[in-house]
C-alpha cells in the first residue's frame, strides 16, 4: 500500500470530512468540501493509500474485505491526508487585491507522519494556485502552538510571517497569519527533487 | 385572510396561507391550506407555483417538479419558474424534461453564459451529446473576442468540459484535434495532459502518450497512476521484471524524494531483487522512523514468500541494532516486528514487542496505539481502551489520539466515557457534552459506533433478562417484585434499543443533508462554469447511499427493524411506553441528567429514540432501503448482497412474492449463484406460495411467483429440495435475524 497523492475529487470529500473530524479541531460540514471542489475544482488535493490494484500477484485476501471505516474512498484508497484549498474571491469590496489563494485545511493522519505527505500536498496546492488561478499569493493561518506546521510553512516552504491574530480559532488560540507569493516557474514539483532531471525526449527503455 | 373571510373558495389565497403558515412553523396546518388550494384550483397558474415553491421547501422534489411544470402548462408567464424547475429536474435526474426548461430559460436570457453552459450540461445529462456541444460552440462564437480577463476560468473550465463532451462519442481523433484547439486558453494544464494522454492511448500513439505520462510525472512524481499508465504507454509490463526494474532506477533517479519509484519494485520483484528493493524501502523508512512502514507494505506482506523475506531482513535488521545507541532505530523497527506479529496472529509476541518497546519508550503515543490493537485482538475491549486512554493522556493537544480512544471506549460498549473523551475537542456551548455539535458536523463514525454500542449493550440486557427470568432466584420473589425488576429491566431495553436506533436514524439524517447539500450547485455551477466537476456530484450523488458506513447503517437498521416486526405488535409497545410512569425526586434528576447527555440535537422531542419504537417496522424500514437498493440498481456490486436479502425479508413479510424472488435473482447475479443464503431463500419462497391460504396473495400472483422460480432456478426441480439446498454452503448468517427475534 504505496502512497498516491493526486489532485481530489469529489467522491473524497467524505474521507476527507472524515480526517478532519479525527485530526483537526475546526470542522466543517460536508457542503463546505462541496463548495470548496465545485468552485476551485483543481485547488484541493489528497494523500490516499493504494492497493493491489495494479498487482494481481499478490494475494490480499486479508484487505479485501468491505471496509466499513469512514476513511476509505475505495477498497483500497483511504484518505490520509489532504490540503483543501481556495481562492479568496467572494471579497467584492477588495477588489484591488491580486487574485490570491487561500489555504483552508490541512491535515495529515498522525500514523502517516514522517513521509513528507504534507509539504508534497502543499507543493501541488501552491503550484495549481500559480497555475491555474493565477493566484499572486497564497495566505493561511498556524496555530501558534503547532510548530511542526510552521517549521513547514515557514523554514521549507518559505512562507512568511505577517501578523499574529489573536484568538482567530474557536477554543481562542492565536494564530500566525503567512503568506508566500507564488513565481510559477520556480514551483514546478519535480524541482524540489534536486535530482537528475527527465529531459522528456529521450527513449526511456533505450539500453534496457 | 381577509379575501378569504369574504370568498371562502379562493384558491390562491389558501395557498398563499399555507406557505405563510409553513414558513411561521406551522406545518401541519400549512399542509393543509396547501392541499386545499389544489383541491379548489389545481389548474390555477398561481396555485401551482406557490405549490411548487411549498413542497421544494419542504425537500419533497419530485412533487416540487410536477407543481412548478404545472404552472408552466396552466399559462404562468412568470419564465423564472423554468430556472426553478429546472434546479428540481436536475435533482431529481429528470433529464429529458431539463433540456426542455433550460432551452425555454435560455431562450428567455440569452445574454449569460450560464444559461448556454447549462443548457449544454442538460443535453449532455440527457446524453444528446451533438446538441450539448453545438450549444457550447454557438456561445464561443457569440462571445469570441468579448471575454475579458476575470472571465478565463471559466471559459478555461466550459472549453475543457465541451472536449469531455467530444471523448464521450468516442471519436477520439476529433477530441485530441480539440484539445490542440483550446490548447492556449486552457488553464488546466494537468488536466489537459490527462486529456492528452488518455486520447493518445486509445488511439495507441503509445510513444506519445508516454512523453505525456512523463510529464505529468514532472508535475506530479507522487501520483502512482502516473507510473503505471506510462508503463502501460511503454508496454514495460509485457517485457517482465528484470526492464521494469531498470526503468525504476531510473525514474528514482529523477523522483528521489517519491515514493512510488521505489514502492512499485516491490509489487513485481522475486528473490534476491526483492530483497535488495526491500532493503531500500523498508529498512530506509524505518531508519527514518516513519510509522506508517508496516502499513505501506501490508498489501505485499499477502505474498507470502515476500512477507518472510520481509520479516526476515526487518529481524536482522533489529538484532543488529544498539537498542542505547541507535533508540529511535530501536523502537521503530520494534514497532514494526510487532506489527507484522499482530498481521501473521501471533499475539503473544505481538504484545511482547510492544511491552519491550513501551519499557525502552514509555512516551511514544504510536506504541499504546498498537498495544491497543493488539489486545483488542487478544479481546479485551475494555482493556484495549484503558491502554489507548494511556496513550492519549500522553499528548492532549492531538486529537487524532483523541478520536482513537473514544473509538475504543465505544468498541468497549462505554458510551458515556467516549463522548465524554471526544468531547475536549466539540464545540460544547451549554450543553454538557459534544454530542450535538458530532451531528451537527456529521461525525458518521462517533454515531455509528455509538449505534453499535447500543446495540450490543440491549442484546447483552436482552440475554441476561431471559436468563433472569428463568432463573430460580426470580421466580421465588413475589409478584410485585418480579414486576418491579420487569419493569426497569424493560425500561432499560427501551433505552438501549431506542437509543441504537436514534443513532442509526442519525446517519440517516446526514446522508439526506448530503443528498439535498447537491441543489444549490444545480445553479451555482453553471455561473462558475465548473461543469466537469459538476457531472462528478451528480454521479457521486447517484451513488453517495452506497457509502460503506451508510450500507452498514442500513443494515443494522435492517437487522432491528424486521426483529421488530417479527417479534411484537406495535400496540404492545403503545402501551409500555404510556407505563413510563413519572419519575420522582433523586431518579427523575438522575433521568434528566442522562437525557442531557444523551440529546443529539438541540429541542428534540424524542431523545431516547422512544417514538422509534412505536413506528411500523416494516414500512419504516422499506421507505429507507428502497432508495439504497435503487442506487445499486442492476450492477453488480459485490457490496449489494446484504441489501438483496434484506429485500427478500422485507417483500416476504409485506407478501410481494414476486419482487421478493427478484431480490433473490440479484443475489444470484451479483454473487454467481454462489451465496450461501440463496438456497434456503427460494426454498422458504417455495413453502409460502405452497399455501395460498396463509400467503395472503391472489392464487394467480402465486402462479406466476410458481413459475418464475422455474425460471430463474430451473435446477430446483431436477433436484428437489434437498439437493438443490446442499449446492449451496452452510450459510452462518440465515439464522441471524430469527435468531434475533428470539
Amino acid at each position: 500500500m504505496g502512497i498516491t497523492i493526486r489532485p481530489a475529487t469529489i467522491e473524497d470529500i467524505q474521507g476527507m470530512q472524515n480526517a478532519n473530524l479525527h485530526n483537526l479541531p475546526e470542522n466543517y460540514q460536508l457542503k463546505y468540501y462541496m463548495y470548496h471542489l465545485l468552485s476551485w475544482p483543481q485547488a484541493s488535493f489528497v494523500a490516499t493509500t493504494t492497493g493491489s490494484d495494479y498487482d494481481d500477484t499478490i494475494n490480499d485476501e486479508k484487505v479485501q474485505a468491505v471496509k466499513y471505516d469512514t476513511s476509505y474512498v475505495n477498497k483500497h484508497e483511504k484518505i490520509v491526508g489532504y490540503v483543501l484549498g481556495k481562492m479568496d474571491d467572494d471579497n467584492d469590496n477588495k477588489d484591488d487585491e491580486p487574485p490570491h489563494g487561500h489555504i483552508t485545511s490541512v491535515s495529515v493522519m498522525r500514523t502517516y507522519r514522517k513521509m513528507g505527505l504534507a509539504e508534497k500536498l502543499m507543493r501541488q496546492a501552491l503550484y495549481t494556485f500559480a497555475e491555474v488561478y493565477s493566484a499572486q499569493y497564497v495566505s493561511l493561518h498556524v496555530r501558534k502552538s503547532n510548530r511542526a506546521a510552521l517549521h513547514l510553512y515557514r523554514d521549507t516552504l518559505q512562507f512568511e510571517v505577517l501578523s499574529i491574530e489573536k484568538s482567530y480559532y474557536q477554543d481562542g488560540e492565536d494564530a500566525y497569519s503567512m503568506k508566500l507569493v507564488l513565481d510559477l516557474d520556480q514551483l514546478m514539483p519535480f524541482k524540489f527533487q534536486n535530482a537528475e532531471v527527465d529531459d522528456l525526449e529521450s527513449d526511456l527503455l533505450e539500453g534496457l | 385572510e381577509t379575501v378569504l373571510k369574504k370568498n371562502s373558495n379562493h384558491a390562491e389565497s389558501f395557498s398563499l396561507k399555507g406557505i405563510i403558515l409553513f414558513y411561521q412553523n406551522e406545518k401541519i396546518d400549512a399542509d393543509a391550506y396547501i392541499k386545499k388550494g389544489i383541491m379548489k384550483g389545481a389548474r390555477n397558474s398561481i396555485v401551482c407555483h406557490i405549490s411548487g415553491i411549498y413542497y421544494r421547501a419542504r425537500a419533497e422534489y419530485a412533487e416540487a417538479a410536477k407543481w412548478y411544470a404545472a404552472a408552466l402548462e396552466n399559462g404562468s408567464v412568470n419564465k423564472v419558474i423554468y430556472r426553478d424547475l429546472s434546479v428540481m429536474q436536475s435533482q431529481i435526474g429528470d433529464f429529458a424534461g431539463l433540456t426542455h426548461s433550460r432551452q425555454e430559460y435560455l431562450e428567455e436570457q440569452p445574454g449569460y453564459r450560464s444559461h448556454w453552459t447549462s443548457t449544454g450540461i442538460a443535453y449532455h445529462l440527457n446524453k444528446e451529446h451533438a446538441k450539448a456541444e453545438n450549444t457550447l460552440t454557438k456561445f464561443e462564437e457569440l462571445a469570441e473576442g468579448k471575454l475579458n480577463e476575470s472571465d478565463m476560468f471559466e471559459n478555461s473550465e466550459c472549453l475543457l468540459y465541451k472536449n469531455t463532451i467530444i471523448g464521450d462519442t468516442h471519436d477520439y481523433a476529433r477530441a485530441l484535434a480539440h484539445l490542440d484547439v483550446i490548447e492556449k486558453d486552457s488553464k488546466d494544464k494537468l488536466g489537459w495532459l490527462e486529456l492528452r494522454g488518455k486520447y493518445l492511448m486509445l488511439l495507441s500513439r503509445n510513444k506519445e502518450a508516454s512523453i505525456v505520462y512523463r510529464s505529468l510525472l514532472q508535475r506530479n512524481p507522487d501520483n502512482m497512476a502516473y507510473y503505471h499508465l506510462l508503463e502501460t504507454a511503454l508496454g514495460t509490463i509485457e517485457k517482465g521484471p528484470a526492464v521494469r526494474k531498470q526503468l525504476y532506477a531510473k525514474l528514482a533517479r529523477f523522483y528521489p524524494k517519491s515514493d512510488p519509484p521505489k514502492y512499485i519494485p516491490l509489487t513485481f520483484l522475486d528473490g534476491s531483487d526483492f530483497t535488495a528493493a526491500t532493503n531500500d524501502y523498508v529498512l530506509a523508512q524505518l531508519k527514518r522512523g516513519v510509522p506508517s512502514t508496516f502499513v505501506n507494505v501490508k498489501a505485499i506482506m499477502g505474498n507470502s514468500a515476500k512477507q518472510k523475506i520481509i520479516e526476515k531482513l526487518a529481524t536482522e535488521y533489529f538484532e543488529g541494532l544498539d537498542k542505547n545507541q541507535e533508540p529511535i532505530a530501536w523502537i521503530w523497527a520494534s514497532y514494526f516486528l510487532a506489527s507484522n506479529a499482530l498481521y501473521m496472529g501471533r499475539l503473544a509476541d505481538a504484545h511482547a514487542r510492544i511491552d519491550a518497546a513501551i519499557a525502552h519508550t514509555p512516551t511514544l503515543v504510536e506504541l499504546y496505539i498498537l498495544k491497543a490493537r493488539i489486545i483488542k485482538h487478544e479481546g479485551d475491549a475494555v482493556a484495549a481502551a484503558a491502554v489507548m486512554n494511556v496513550g492519549r493522556e500522553l499528548d492532549l493537544q492531538d486529537r487524532f489520539i483523541n478520536s482513537k480512544a473514544a473509538k475504543y471506549y465505544l468498541r468497549a460498549n462505554m458510551v458515556d466515557q467516549g463522548i465524554a473523551t471526544i468531547s475536549m475537542f466539540t464545540k460544547n456551548d451549554n450543553a454538557v457534552n459534544g454530542l450535538k455539535d458530532l451531528h451537527q458536523l456529521q461525525a458518521n463514525w462517533v454515531i455509528v459506533e455509538s449505534a453499535s454500542a447500543y446495540l450490543r449493550l440491549f442484546q447483552e440486557a436482552s440475554a441476561a433478562y431471559r436468563n433472569v427470568l428463568t432463573s430460580e432466584d426470580f421466580v421465588a420473589l413475589s409478584e410485585e417484585e418480579q414486576l418491579k425488576i420487569k419493569t426497569e429491566t424493560e425500561d432499560q431495553l427501551a433505552i438501549y434499543l431506542g437509543l441504537a436506533l436514534k443513532r442509526l436514524h442519525g446517519v440517516v439524517k446526514i446522508f439526506n443533508e448530503y443528498v439535498n447539500d447537491q441543489l444549490d450547485f444545480h445553479s451555482y455551477c453553471m455561473r462558475r462554469g465548473t461543469a466537469r466537476a459538476y457531472i462528478e456530484m451528480l454521479k457521486w450523488g447517484n451513488s453517495v447511499l452506497k457509502t460503506p458506513v451508510y450500507l452498514r447503517t442500513i443494515e443494522e437498521l435492517g437487522k432491528l427493524y424486521l426483529q421488530m416486526a417479527d417479534a411484537k405488535k406495535p400496540a404492545e409497545d403503545k402501551k409500555k411506553v404510556k407505563k413510563v410512569k413519572k419519575l420522582k425526586g433523586k431518579d427523575a434528576k438522575r433521568k434528566e441528567e442522562y437525557i442531557a447527555q444523551i440529546t443529539a440535537y438541540a429541542d428534540d422531542a424524542d431523545p431516547l429514540g422512544a417514538e422509534l419504537l412505536l413506528a411500523d417496522p416494516l414500512e419504516t424500514f422499506y421507505v429507507l432501503w428502497k432508495p439504497v437498493n435503487d442506487q445499486f440498481g442492476v450492477s453488480r456490486d459485490s457490496q449489494s448482497t446484504e441489501i438483496h436479502r434484506m429485500g427478500f425479508e422485507v417483500y416476504v413479510r409485506q407478501q410481494k412474492y414476486l419482487l421478493a424472488l427478484q431480490e433473490v435473482n440479484q443475489l444470484k447475479k451479483v454473487t454467481d449463484n454462489t451465496h450461501p443464503a440463496i438456497g434456503t431463500m427460494v426454498l422458504q419462497l417455495k413453502a409460502v406460495i405452497a399455501n395460498p391460504e396463509t400467503s395472503g396473495a391472489p392464487e394467480a400472483i402465486l402462479k406466476v411467483v410458481e413459475k418464475s422460480i422455474d425460471t430463474y432456478f430451473p435446477e430446483l426441480g431436477e433436484l428437489g429440495d434437498e439437493k438443490f439446498l446442499a449446492g449451496y454452503a452452510v450459510d452462518e448468517v440465515t439464522q441471524l435475524v430469527s435468531e434475533l427475534a428470539v
